[in-house]
């Protein structure tokens, strides 16, 4: 389960935090996860708390992604998010592969099962005489 | 506050969290506010820098974190001090001091006074 916030400034809060990351791994999504508990905690003494509270308490969406950056280590976070593209370039370009893959086989195959329905003969012809056969 | 007062907050997050875990786990929220509620308000804590520093404390080895579920739908990560966290703070702490008693040294050093003492 993750926090169960109505759709308040709480969420309008995190949302906008979520939206301001380039991309989000392992770390972020654990970031992301605490922030909203930490949300939910400061709900419970704050119920009514609107979006500059929240904010005041906080600190601004932009802040809170800048400062997450800037404790991570710039580079550090370039370097991950650049992995991460060139990862999702990667696994893209292999789906891509397989699919015109799969597509290539499945021409051959229905080529090949034209082919072969093309050289069954439909239909034969018999010839019946009438006659007496003798034994 | 002044132009300062992050760089040399920044400086301290480490040790005001390990010294804070070493008395009792906490979890984030829990943290901030008894940093709020003890420095009254001076010092404000702001998610964004303070679970990369929870985080590195814990690539580190000086923190671990549990999920405990509080309530019917409730779930907090709670922080709790390693044995080698606590060595950590005890050297953070003495370095803390050394230095504190350095700079106050420093920036209460007066040339005149100096002079006084060495007449008399």
């Amino acid at each position: 389960m993750i926090l169960q916030m109505k759709k308040t400034n709480y969420e309008m809060f995190y949302q906008r935090v979520r939206c301001l990351f380039p991309s989000i791994g392992i770390k972020e999504g654990r970031f992301l996860k605490e922030l909203r508990y930490h949300l939910q905690d400061f709900s419970f003494s704050h119920p009514n708390a609107g979006y500059e509270e929240i904010t005041a308490f906080f600190g601004t969406p932009e802040e809170i992604v800048k400062n997450y950056i800037e404790s991570e280590g710039i580079e550090t976070v370039v370097k991950r998010f650049t992995v991460r593209k060139y990862l999702r370039f990667f696994i893209s370009g292999i789906f891509l592969l397989f699919f015109f893959l799969w597509v290539a086989y499945f021409i051959f195959w229905i080529k090949s099962y034209q082919a072969f329905t093309a050289e069954i003969p439909a239909y034969g012809e018999v010839t019946l005489e009438e006659g007496i056969v003798e034994p | 506050m002044g132009k300062y007062y992050n760089t040399f907050k920044k400086g301290t997050l480490e040790l005001l969290f390990l010294k804070l875990l070493s008395q009792q786990d906490l979890y984030g929220y829990e943290l901030a506010s008894m940093i709020n509620h003890l420095s009254e308000n001076l010092i404000t804590i702001n998610a964004g820098n303070m679970y990369p520093t929870l985080y590195k404390l814990e690539e580190k080895g000086f923190i671990t974190s549990y999920e405990k579920v509080c309530g019917r739908r409730m779930r907090r990560v709670y922080y709790k001090i390693t044995e080698n966290g606590k060595k950590e703070l005890q050297e953070m702490m003495d370095d803390y001091q050394r230095i504190t008693e350095a700079n106050n040294t420093i920036l209460t050093y007066h040339f005149e006074q100096e002079k006084r003492e060495e007449i008399s």
